[in-house]
């Protein structure tokens, strides 16, 4: 039971309970609202309010959430007063001098949870819930200006929620917040061209996801989708240790429903028929009523266990941000239990519908599933600067319009009119994110040229899409590695000598040497008269020699013959 | 008219630059050759270093160059184009049944050491297109396949689109006598001489493609059909008789070619005004095509080109050739 009130200003409830009490703050602003370029600024504002709160001793713990960002703690009535007055303060004037060092946290954190799930992306593209799967871009370059920019827009009191539970509300809270208004949820969800679609994606995993709107049906066919691959893939087959499908209520008024099932990677393919298969018989309303009613119930007592715990507070804390008035505990057991075989069926299908598959290495599921495309149909005009590292089949075209990587066949394109980010590094290496979350990565010394084309694309980044980032080590900047194949070259070293002994063969020598000796000897016969040329006769008795200009021009020829034989044995000379 | 009275072979003589870098060497100065080459544009500089490393006296220059500095692929490039040069000397230009096994094994020891240099090179400076180039030579020399000698030009043109010298060895390759077939060279020949701007050299190509038909059948009637006389009048108008043509570094191939492809297809007027813009010079390729060496070839040539107006050079021209022995060394 949950009983609504006020706290200066900020709608709260109270659920009573056994337990400790334990209170959240709780914003209507996450990583969905961030713009790409920022991402990461939501989260650093969290550590940074909490950052004089961790000098007290209480437990006490900060969630950045895609659509919520909540102050949790627990303690005594006193604390929390102290906690909640604390993080209000702290809300009002951020400790910009504790920047860097949060970064520095934000990263080591970062580095240690950031998995990458393609999913996200692939549904919702760089925006929106989209975002959650990227990395903190903003952190190197966000100021405290930037920061106090979004804290006043987000952090506010008309955009908190405040929630308590435990034995009995202590008095005397207040919440001096900064003024400002509710902040719309993040924009709808906009179905995809493609569906029921599915793409490649590591060795394995099946991943599963789909989007629905929000209703009590969704969880009672969550439950039931869970119960039954768990069933299929592990109790009867024994193909997944992990088969399960889990849901989550969205700001947007849907529900997004995710399956993972882990498989070994010569059973993949058993394991995606497994999914798809237990997925159409949902779809088609081939469940046992057994089934149903087992899940119908399992989920009313855990609605009616976690109501006496408190835990349904958070939620009901985060639906009051979104105008949607708490249930109480039996209206939602009666929306339970009066979920039937054909709400489960009419969400099946939806859920079906609109489903995204991420299939292992190289598995496809059956008829019904279309390929996702994963190659850019367009290209921009513009340079082209090919790879350095494959030459003939790898370029980026930089244009006005945008870039355009092409490796072989595949294109991926991001048009600066349609860009979600672009990641500059000091060095100039520079990152596109597409807003369908297509990314191209310029790396200048990968690409012959292209330093020289980034600073006219540099100034034709739309404004507030820039992020910089951190300076990289040197070593990790990468270098071309060319791919030239060869064939199995001989063995033996060659004569790798200057000038080798590579010359014509002796019988040419010998042939002009010839040549210079027959043209010496005649005309040595002619100048010492041993031959008279007008002496010489031709066969039909006349004295072709008998002139001066014919003897002359036959010397000429015979000298001419002897002349080209000694230049051509000095240019052998030569040679050698 | 003195001019028409000699016959210059020498690969640099047309060329200031080419003799500029042939001073360099002959000074043994490396950075003067680097300098030079630098200077040129990308099929001239090929041109140019291809000329450096068939020189005779470049000697261990490129080598030491290249020792110095591994970085250097202006060395790189005249060090495997020495190499190659080195190797086929050994070989010969007959065909492979009449080179002997041992001439063979020298010839690919040699140009695998090129192929070991180009490789080092190409790694630091992918974007050479000297360094593609002759790595379009080994892959030939070395047999290694149609498939290697695609890959190797298409890393070529993504850096120069129109580089002539690399087209010229891919046609080559593509010719049956290197293992291609005539359909494949004449689609490269014909889509690569076409795609040139205007004026460029590299309508070459289909004349060459007409030269390599004539040289397999010489008795053939590839160059006198009509089709062929249209193809090498439309490649002269985009090239030689344009008005954008050029004379940078390796003009004179280009207009020996046609003079000789519009010799063989009788086409005596086209034939007399390319010796007209030839003068004294003369390539080795393609005259070395025909029996008896490539200088009596081109003033056989020029005789029959210009008939009976030939006057005083073509008695000239037909003295020499007279006199010239029906084989000939060539040395370069």
């Amino acid at each position: 039971m949950s009983i609504p009130f006020e706290v200066d200003g900020v709608p709260a409830l109270f659920a009573e309970s056994s337990g400790p009490l334990r209170a959240g703050l709780v914003f209507r602003v996450g990583q969905a609202d961030e713009p790409l370029a920022r991402r990461g600024i939501t989260h650093l504002i969290e550590h940074l309010a909490l950052h004089d709160a961790g000098a007290a001793g209480h437990d006490h713990n900060g969630v950045t959430a895609p659509d919520f960002t909540v102050f949790l703690t627990q303690g005594t009535a006193e604390e929390v007063r102290s906690f909640l007055a604390g993080v209000g303060a702290s809300l009002r004037d951020l400790p910009a001098g504790r920047l860097p060092v949060e970064k520095e946290i934000l990263r080591a954190e970062e580095a240690a949870h950031h998995g990458d799930d393609e999913m996200p992306v692939r549904r919702y593209g760089a925006r929106g819930y989209g975002l959650v799967a990227y990395p903190e871009f903003g952190l190197a370059g966000l100021g405290a200006e930037d920061l106090r920019e979004w804290a006043d827009r987000y952090v506010v009191r008309g955009n908190a929620a405040l929630w308590i539970t435990g034995p009995q509300l202590p008095d005397g809270l207040r919440l001096d917040l900064p003024e400002g208004e509710r902040q719309a949820p993040p924009a709808a969800w906009a179905p995809l061209p493609v569906t029921p679609g599915h793409f490649p994606g590591p060795d394995g995993v099946v991943v599963w996801d789909t989007v629905v709107p929000r209703e009590t049906t969704a969880t009672v066919y969550t439950r039931l989708l869970s119960r039954e691959l768990r069933r299929t893939l592990r109790h009867e087959n024994g193909l997944s240790c992990t088969a399960a499908a889990d849901h989550t209520p969205l700001a947007d008024g849907t529900t997004r429903i995710v399956v993972l099932a882990d498989a070994l990677p010569d059973k993949q393919s058993l394991v995606l028929d497994g999914v798809t298969g237990v997925l159409d018989r949902l779809r088609r309303g081939e469940f046992g009523d057994a089934d149903l009613t087992t899940v119908v119930e399992q989920h009313g007592d855990e609605l009616a266990q976690a109501d006496r715990r408190g835990d349904r507070a958070p939620r009901q804390a985060a639906d009051l941000l979104l105008g949607r008035p708490p249930a109480d505990l039996d209206t939602a057991l009666a929306q339970v239990r009066a979920v039937t075989r054909a709400d489960v069926t009419r969400v099946a299908l939806a859920a079906f519908a609109a489903g995204l598959l991420q299939t292992p290495g190289d598995t496809t599921p059956g008829d019904g599933w279309t390929a996702v495309p994963a190659v850019s149909a367009e290209q921009v005009a513009g340079q082209a600067y090919p790879s350095l590292s494959v030459p003939a089949h790898h370029r980026v075209i930089v244009g006005d319009d945008g870039a355009t990587l092409v490796e072989g066949g595949r294109l991926t394109t991001v048009r600066l009119d349609a860009c979600a980010a672009v990641l500059a590094w000091p060095d100039g290496a520079r990152h596109l994110i597409g807003a369908d979350g297509s990314e191209i990565h310029l790396e200048p010394a990968l690409f012959h040229g292209l330093a020289a084309a980034l600073p006219d694309l540099d100034r034709r980044i739309p404004a507030g899409l820039r992020a910089d980032m951190a300076p990289r080590d040197p070593k990790n900047i990468p270098r071309p590695r060319l791919v030239l194949p060869t064939v199995r070259l001989p063995e033996e070293p060659a004569a790798p000598s200057p000038s080798p002994a590579v010359g014509p063969p002796p019988s040419v020598r010998r042939k002009y040497l010839l040549n210079l000796a027959l043209c010496a000897g005649v005309l040595l016969a002619v100048v010492t008269g041993v031959v008279d040329l007008a002496e010489i006769r031709w066969v039909t008795g006349t004295y072709p020699l008998a002139g001066l200009p014919a003897q002359l021009l036959a010397m000429g020829l015979v000298a001419a013959r002897g002349g080209w034989a000694l230049r051509e044995l000095l240019r052998l000379r030569e040679a050698r | 008219m003195l001019d028409r009275l000699v016959v210059r072979l020498s690969p640099s003589a047309p060329y200031p630059e080419a003799r500029a870098l042939v001073d360099r060497v002959e000074a043994g100065d490396w950075a003067g050759c680097r300098r030079i080459a630098g200077e040129a544009e990308p099929s001239a500089r090929t041109e140019l270093i291809r000329l450096l490393g068939e020189h005779s006296r470049l000697g261990g220059l490129a080598g030491r160059a290249l020792a110095a500095d591994p970085q250097d692929s202006v060395a790189a490039a005249a060090r495997a184009f020495q190499l190659i040069h080195q190797g086929w000397q050994v070989r010969g230009q007959a065909r492979a049944r009449h080179v002997s096994a041992r001439q063979f094994g020298t010839f690919h020891r040699y140009l695998a050491e090129a192929e070991k240099v180009l490789h080092a090179g190409l790694t630091g400076a992918a974007h050479d297109t000297a360094l593609w180039t002759a790595a379009l030579v080994t892959a030939r020399g070395l047999q290694m396949g149609l498939d290697h000698a695609w890959y190797r030009y298409e890393s070529l043109a993504a850096f120069d689109p129109h580089h002539l010298p690399g087209q010229s060895h891919l046609l080559q390759h593509l010719c049956p006598k290197w293992g291609g077939d005539w359909a494949q060279a004449e689609e490269f020949a014909r889509t690569a001489g076409r795609a040139a701007p205007d004026g460029a050299h590299n309508a070459m190509l289909i004349v060459d493609l007409y030269l390599e038909k004539w040289l397999e059948r010489p008795g053939g009637r590839d160059l006198s059909s009509a089709r062929a006389r249209a193809d090498l009048h439309e490649a002269a108008d985009r090239s030689v008789r344009h008005p954008a043509f050029r004379r940078t570094v390796g003009w004179v191939p280009v207009v020996n070619s046609f003079a000789m492809a519009f010799g063989l297809a009788g086409e005596r007027a086209a034939a007399k005004q390319m010796f007209a813009v030839l003068g004294p010079y003369a390539s080795e390729f393609p005259w070395a095509y025909h029996r008896g060496g490539p200088a009596p070839a081109f003033r056989r040539s020029r005789i029959r080109a210009y008939g009976l107006s030939g006057g005083l050079p073509s008695a000239v021209d037909a003295l020499v050739v007279a006199v010239s022995p029906l084989t000939r060394y060539v040395t370069s």
